[in-house]
């Protein structure tokens, strides 16, 4: 089973992404800001698959969060998404060149994140 | 220093060997640098027979006595003037009896001798002469006189090219000064006894006062030196330079005895100076109005720049908030909208799996995040409206508490938590005369702001009180507070506090209070501390309308 690590401030589009994805099979882990993920990578020795990431979070934004990832020796080589409301392209070239395999701009549809989930788990 | 003809006479009728002259020689040659001799000219023979030549012939003639005795050959060989010399025997001189002469004679030692020779000549028959004389070396004294003289000319030569007049004041003779014909001339005194009160008499009375004062300061010895400059009473454009010093004063009381100077027509020079003087204030003027107008234009210059420099960089900061402005409308847009997008995919892909009450949870998202959507264009519609002075003051007779608190319920409702306590003073009236719209925008942007920005387990306080004709809203929480470095900026348009960290806003809501407040000529007051709550108070002024 597929495990998604989930990192969302909202927690109303959280609770309904974890839903829609425990209904395509795929399991989640769900943190609602930076610290808490970062403990969470601490603390995890499970397999994640795909990490799913907001950028504006309290406590430490997205770009921070994918540096604390970058620095782990379990998770570095996970795929990391960016999921954002800050569509600019100046937030998009950060993203990307930081590692991130996608920038997905909200609202996104489940279709799209299925369609990454998968494409990067198969790679 | 010169003997008497009479003497020579006694002596020459006593005397006409040289015996009988010689204890009168010893005694006079003794006493006096002069050389005595005696003579008888016998003209038949043609012969001049020197009887007597005192001892210290040859120290004051520094010629020989021998060579003297042969008189004619003396006269041809070491005087140079020889008439002269012989003209003792011309019957003038005979006639007269005396004769006194000068003559110059060589001396074997090189050079020439200037002697004063005083004789008495007497013709004892038709063919003797005799003649008794003295001789005075003058040399010395010659040379001195000529040496004077040069100076003199030398010196008269100086006064006359500098155009300066003499003067010279002798102890002894009162005030009497003499002075040389270009002095008076230059002081426009014509007579020749002056006084030195005739020369206080022509400065002007201007320089009067310093020019007694240098007297007295002179004559009394305090300085040996003095030089004035003034002008004549007469004519106040010439001016004249005196100056002088103390040739000799008294070695005890140090009073001078002697005093010389100059005076010089420093007319032309005074009026150099003047006019240079003149030239270089003009100058000195004209530079300073230059640089004060070329200060001023860079001041303007600089003032224009800095003007300049303001306004980009204020263009700057617009351009930056606008762009963050954009960014974050699009955020607050996108936030719901993705929740309606999961909700809707959800309802739609998923709607066997889920139960009703989790179809309900589902359309409940749709619901906040349509009321999210529709709370951000409100905002920014009321900034529009603020931007195009569209908002006015129009009051009206409000039922406060019922007004107040149906815009708590409105706020709270939207940020789904009731935990406001909400206080009213006995002095607030049922009903003031308010602008209901312009007290909607500033409670509500308050109280979103007191809500969003403290923890949900604080309450927040709202107090309304009436003092003066204002009501008064005091708006507390316990929240994150104001950072000290915001509080400047807060009413500022796009201005968020750097502490808000991911909080739902766009930076209009203070904009917009701060903007309703003036336009209801109230006042808004904020006390703050960093992470320890804020303390709104705002005033507005409003009639009781029972």
């Amino acid at each position: 089973m597929k495990r998604i690590f989930l990192i969302e401030d909202d927690v109303s589009l959280c609770s309904l992404l974890a839903k829609m994805l425990k209904f395509e099979g795929i399991s989640t882990i769900i943190a609602n800001d930076g610290p808490v993920a970062k403990k969470i990578l601490e603390q995890f020795n499970g397999k994640i698959n795909v990490i799913l990431c907001d950028i504006m979070m309290p406590g430490m934004d997205g770009y921070e969060f994918f540096e604390c990832v970058k620095q782990t020796k379990k998770f570095a080589d996970v795929p990391f998404v960016f999921v954002s409301a800050r569509v600019s392209k100046e937030e998009e070239v950060k993203g990307l060149s930081m590692g991130a395999r996608a920038f997905l701009k909200k609202p996104v549809d489940i279709a799209t994140i299925l369609s990454v989930i998968h494409q990067f788990d198969k790679n | 220093m010169y003997p008497m003809s009479c003497d020579l006479s006694y002596v020459n009728s006593r005397c006409v060997n040289g015996n009988e002259i010689c204890p009168l020689a010893k005694l006079v040659t003794s006493k006096l640098p002069v050389a005595i001799y005696s003579l008888t000219y016998n003209i038949s023979q043609g012969k001049v027979f020197v009887n007597f030549v005192s001892k210290n012939f040859s120290e004051v003639t520094k010629c020989s006595a021998a060579a003297f005795k042969e008189y004619f050959e003396f006269a041809k060989t070491v005087v140079v003037d020889k008439g002269r010399f012989l003209s003792i025997f011309e019957e003038d001189t005979l006639a007269r009896d005396k004769s006194l002469r000068e003559y110059r004679v060589r001396v074997p030692s090189g050079g020439y001798q200037e002697l004063f020779d005083c004789c008495h000549v007497k013709r004892i028959s038709d063919d003797i002469i005799t003649c008794v004389g003295t001789i005075v070396n003058r040399t010395e004294k010659k040379i001195n006189e000529l040496a004077l003289r040069i100076s003199e000319d030398r010196l008269r030569v100086a006064l006359e090219g500098a155009g300066a007049g003499f003067f010279d004041w002798v102890d002894g003779g009162g005030e009497a000064i003499f002075c040389d014909a270009k002095a008076l001339e230059l002081c426009g005194i014509t007579d020749f006894n002056v006084r030195i009160r005739d020369y206080l008499r022509i400065v002007a009375p201007g320089f009067l006062k310093v020019c007694i004062g240098t007297l007295r300061d002179i004559f009394s010895g305090k300085c040996t030196f003095f030089s004035i400059e003034f002008n004549l009473k007469r004519d106040r454009d010439r001016w004249l330079w005196a100056s002088g010093k103390i040739i000799s004063s008294d070695p005890v009381s140090r009073k001078p005895l002697r005093i010389a100077g100059t005076i010089r027509d420093t007319t032309v020079s005074k009026q150099i100076i003047i006019e240079r003087e003149r030239m270089n204030d003009l100058l000195e003027r004209r530079i300073r109005e230059r640089t004060d107008q070329l200060e001023r234009e860079l001041a303007t210059k600089l003032a224009a720049e800095q003007q300049l420099i303001e306004n980009l960089n204020k263009e700057r900061e617009l351009n930056n908030a606008k762009t963050m402005f954009v960014n974050m409308v699009s955020h607050e847009f996108r936030t719901p909208l993705a929740i309606m997008q999961g909700a809707t995919d959800l309802l739609g892909k998923y709607h066997k799996k889920l139960a009703n009450k989790e179809r309900l949870e589902c359309l409940n998202g749709i619901n906040k995040a349509i009321q999210r959507i529709t709370r951000t264009m409100d905002d920014i519609l009321v900034l529009g409206k603020v931007q195009g002075n569209q908002l006015k003051f129009t009051p009206t007779e409000v039922d406060i508490l019922t007004n107040c608190r149906s815009i708590l319920e409105d706020v709270e409702g939207f940020h789904g938590n009731k935990r406001t306590v909400f206080e009213v003073s006995m002095d607030v009236p049922l009903k003031l005369y308010i602008d209901p719209g312009l007290l909607y925008h500033i409670l509500s942007n308050l109280l979103s702001n007191a809500l969003k920005y403290s923890p949900v387990e604080k309450p927040v306080i709202l107090r309304l009180d009436y003092k003066g004709g204002e009501l008064e809203i005091f708006i507390e929480d316990f929240g994150i507070g104001i950072p000290e470095g915001d509080r400047a900026n807060i009413f500022k348009i796009f201005h968020r506090g750097s502490n808000v960290s991911d909080k739902q806003g766009i930076g209009i809501g203070m904009f917009v209070v701060k903007y309703c407040v003036s336009l209801h000529r109230g006042s808004i007051a904020i006390s703050s501390k960093d992470g320890d709550g804020t303390i709104f108070r705002v005033r507005l002024p409003a009639a009781k309308t029972e």
